[in-house]
């Protein structure tokens, strides 16, 4: 048995740190969720203003862990060859989780700073999102250029780039570069929210998108052996619906900040073009199971890149289309409508794809030990990975669904109806739709959490199965001796 | 110049079209380099409409830009009214009436303003409140905030201070003393000199021009 | 006016749902050679089709948006089979 190449080591310790915050974020959900129920609950201990926090930031950190993670394990096979810079690499990964560490600790524990400068270097730097101090921006970037280095270096060590790797360069460049338009500081906030978006819509709506395209077209490529040249067309289609609706898209974004008024048109126009790339992925999608019949060897995550493909759709396409006109956001703006949208997309988008990559990796670690025997073929499949997939699902549907629910309350009763006054904005969080909605949110939210916990188990557990030559297509990949 | 949104999506549309066409002749539609020249052209084509559309941008989100007041803005009265012609709420910039009883400079008022945005950020104010709509939803959105009617109906009274500007600044001190509901918003430790710059940036921010939004604040709908 | 802006909201959610279900039910129609899943899927074009025409019927939108919104419906009825053809071509173009 061969050797794992060094670059695929680092990247199991990427998704296992990520599956670990996946788990934290969860939790400060948790609490968030008791809060809009007992606002007496942690009060003053872990004001909502740091457990949401943790919350969203959590769930960026993880999901890039997770992309990173994908990259470093991808990229070998790419090339077939180790990353070049492999040490340096593994450096930025205990650099990184330390950063981490340490702003999780002064998040919890600190909290906030006075209102100086050195509060927003050292403590946090409180625009939604992208908390994270100046000093930890820094690492982050610092980390980023590490693993670009090492795409483009090992790319060029092999003396070829192929056109999956050539969007990732690209890709990666304006990633990282769009990062830096969120260092600074203006005490104007027309021209920070305007910045910030660049950060938080171009990472989310575009590169991240794309991003997500690479990684899904190395994944079909493992999971149903589609030719590259047919999947790295289909990526360069992925690249100009996303980057052509998706840019410009940044414009319902600039609805309300202060920003002139042909934003307006521009936002509301992309927006309704924007359910076109989804649409064309569910079709993509389609299209490969049926042709497939489903009979690929790795279950799990064959499920999870349907599960992104529907999800990216429901929740960026149809929960974003209904509130992204500028006639409506005015009034849905800034209520849970949002807090729906944003739970349904990130998972669908971008939680399943993770999995999904995940369980390729899990695939093809846990058949290594196994000698391959002449008439049988190995899955990977269990019980417990459906558990967790149906529990999940349901769970996150649930709570988008409950979300709505109370953001169309909100949408009507103090937008529309009550002027959106501080007492409007109570009257609103106090009627029964709204108050009977966080019930069910933290229903399903619980839910959601036990189902994680059984995706932890499974990830930990799930073994290759045998089984009949004709249930499968393809095979759980071999890796091939190394000379 | 003024910019039609119209010509901005029908331009940029048009060009990557057309040079994706124009680059990929001799190739076949379904070939992969008809595909990565769109790729490429719309990443390209549509970020150079947006780096344009920033610059044009800028001349309305400057601080004393077409739509963002100079800091100095505090010393003056602010309302938000209707306006008939745009068809929405327009804030209104009225006369002077100072700002804890004094006419701020233009330096003194832009210090004020600084702080009262480090504050913010410091405090993590938009990990529970909304600013201009953007941020967390576990609190009502500040946006028009230093117009809200309840300061004068219930805070005043409550906090014992004669102006606004007083009253709001004790009651950012210790909103833990002076609940207004179950939900109440912890106690951030405000000196005095930051709870007057956290005052000063909600009257400079309700008068930032947000083309309507939110709608008729303060008028409950017939 | 809140009572016209909740319609809205949920003709605009209905709008994309039924779209998505309508696509879904094309592409399996067509996937597995089931002529009345693709019946079915017409259905939905049509729910598509109209919650789109619902959106526009009150005086919400100016002249120029109803228009707008009206062209996306009818783009949108034919995105699936547009869609459909592309996949399918180019698979076919690079499988054999």
């Amino acid at each position: 048995m061969d050797k794992l190449y060094e670059s695929q080591k680092l990247a199991i310790w990427y998704f296992t740190v990520a599956i670990v915050l996946f788990g934290a974020q969860i939790l400060f959900g948790l609490v968030g969720a008791i809060q809009f129920i007992n606002p007496d609950f942690l009060y003053g201990v872990l004001d909502f203003s740091i457990g949401r926090m943790l919350h969203i930031n959590a769930l960026v950190v993880w999901l890039l862990l997770g992309f990173i993670g994908a990259i470093y394990w991808f990229l070998p096979k790419e090339f077939n060859r180790e990353v070049v810079g492999i040490a340096i690499g593994k450096l930025a990964f205990f650099i990184l989780v330390a950063a981490v560490a340490v702003v999780v600790l002064v998040y919890l524990f600190v909290q906030i700073g006075p209102g100086d400068i050195k509060t927003l270097w050292f403590i946090t730097e409180g625009r939604e999102y992208i908390e994270a101090p100046r000093w930890a921006d820094i690492g982050i970037v610092a980390v980023a250029l590490v693993v670009f280095y090492n795409v483009v270096a090992t790319a060029l060590s092999a003396k070829k780039i192929t056109g999956i790797t050539g969007v990732l360069i690209v890709d990666l460049a304006a990633l990282f570069g769009l990062y830096l338009a969120g260092m600074f500081y203006t005490p104007n906030i027309s021209v920070d929210q305007f910045y910030w978006w660049w950060v938080v819509h171009l990472w989310v709506e575009a590169t991240w998108e794309v991003l997500i395209g690479v990684l899904m077209a190395w994944s079909l490529m493992h999971l149903l052996g589609s030719p590259r040249r047919l999947v790295e067309t289909w990526l360069y289609v992925e690249v100009f619906l996303v980057f052509g609706t998706g840019i410009l898209g940044l414009g319902h974004h600039y609805f309300w900040i202060g920003t002139p008024e042909y934003w307006l048109g521009i936002g509301g126009f992309f927006s309704a073009l924007e359910p076109i790339p989804l649409v064309a992925m569910i079709i993509h999608a389609v299209y490969d199971a049926g042709m497939h019949k489903l009979k690929t060897a790795n279950r799990p995550a064959l499920f999870w890149v349907f599960a992104q493909a529907f999800g990216n759709f429901l929740g960026a396409g149809v929960w974003g289309f209904m509130q992204t006109l500028p006639q409506i956001n005015l009034y849905s703006h800034g209520t849970q409508m949002a807090a729906s949208h944003g739970h349904l997309a990130f998972f669908g988008a971008y939680v399943a794809a993770n999995l999904a990559i995940l369980y390729i990796i899990i695939g093809e670690l846990r058949m290594r030990g196994i000698t391959p025997q002449k008439g049988v073929k190995y899955i990977l499949d269990s019980k417990a990975w459906k558990y967790a997939y149906v529990g999940m699902i349901i769970s996150i549907i649930g709570m988008t669904a409950a979300l709505l629910v109370a953001g169309f309350e909100q949408t009507l009763q103090e937008r529309a109806i009550g002027g959106s006054t501080w007492q409007a904005y109570i009257n609103a969080q106090e009627h029964p739709w709204f108050k009977e909605a966080m019930l069910w949110r933290l229903g399903f939210g619980i839910v959601f959490f036990v189902s994680y916990i059984i995706l932890v188990y499974d990830i930990l557990t799930i073994k290759p199965k045998p089984v009949k030559e004709e249930e499968i297509e393809t095979e759980l990949e071999v890796v091939p001796e190394k000379a | 110049m003024k910019i039609g949104w119209l010509e901005v999506v029908v331009a940029s549309i048009f060009i990557v079209i057309f040079l994706t066409l124009i680059f990929s002749r001799g190739s076949n539609w379904l070939e992969p380099r008809f595909w990565r020249n769109a790729a490429i052209f719309s990443g390209v084509i549509m970020t150079i409409f947006l780096i344009f559309l920033t610059f044009d941008t800028h001349r309305y989100i400057n601080m004393g830009g077409i739509n963002v007041p100079e800091p100095d803005v505090i010393n003056n009265k602010i309302s938000y009214v209707f306006d008939p012609d745009k068809g929405h709420y327009v804030p209104k910039i009225g006369e002077q009436e100072g700002f804890f009883g004094k006419i701020w400079s233009k330096q003194e008022a832009a210090a004020l303003i600084d702080k009262g945005k480090k504050t913010i950020q410091s405090r993590n104010c938009m990990d529970c409140h909304t600013l201009l709509g953007n941020g967390a939803y576990y609190a009502p959105d500040l946006t028009k905030a230093w117009l809200d009617p309840k300061w004068e109906q219930l805070i005043i009274p409550v906090v014992g201070k004669k102006t606004k500007e007083e009253a709001i600044a004790t009651w950012l001190q210790h909103p833990d003393k002076y609940p207004t509901w179950t939900r109440k918003m912890p106690n951030l430790k405000l000196t005095d000199e930051e709870a007057k710059a956290v005052v000063a940036y909600l009257k400079y921010m309700s008068a930032i021009y947000t083309n309507g939004f939110p709608d008729h604040f303060g008028v409950a709908a017939k | 006016m809140a009572e016209v802006l909740g319609q809205l909201i949920i003709y605009g959610f209905i709008l994309v749902f039924t779209a998505g279900f309508y696509t879904l039910l094309y592409g399996l129609g067509k996937v597995f050679n089931k002529r009345y899943l693709i019946n079915i899927s017409y259905i939905f074009a049509g729910a598509q089709f109209m919650s789109g025409i619902a959106m526009i019927t009150p005086d919400f939108f100016t002249t120029f948006w109803k228009i707008t919104i009206l062209i996306c419906i009818v783009i949108y009825l034919f995105v699936p089979q547009g869609m459909w053809y592309i996949v399918t071509r180019i698979h076919k173009y690079h499988e054999h």
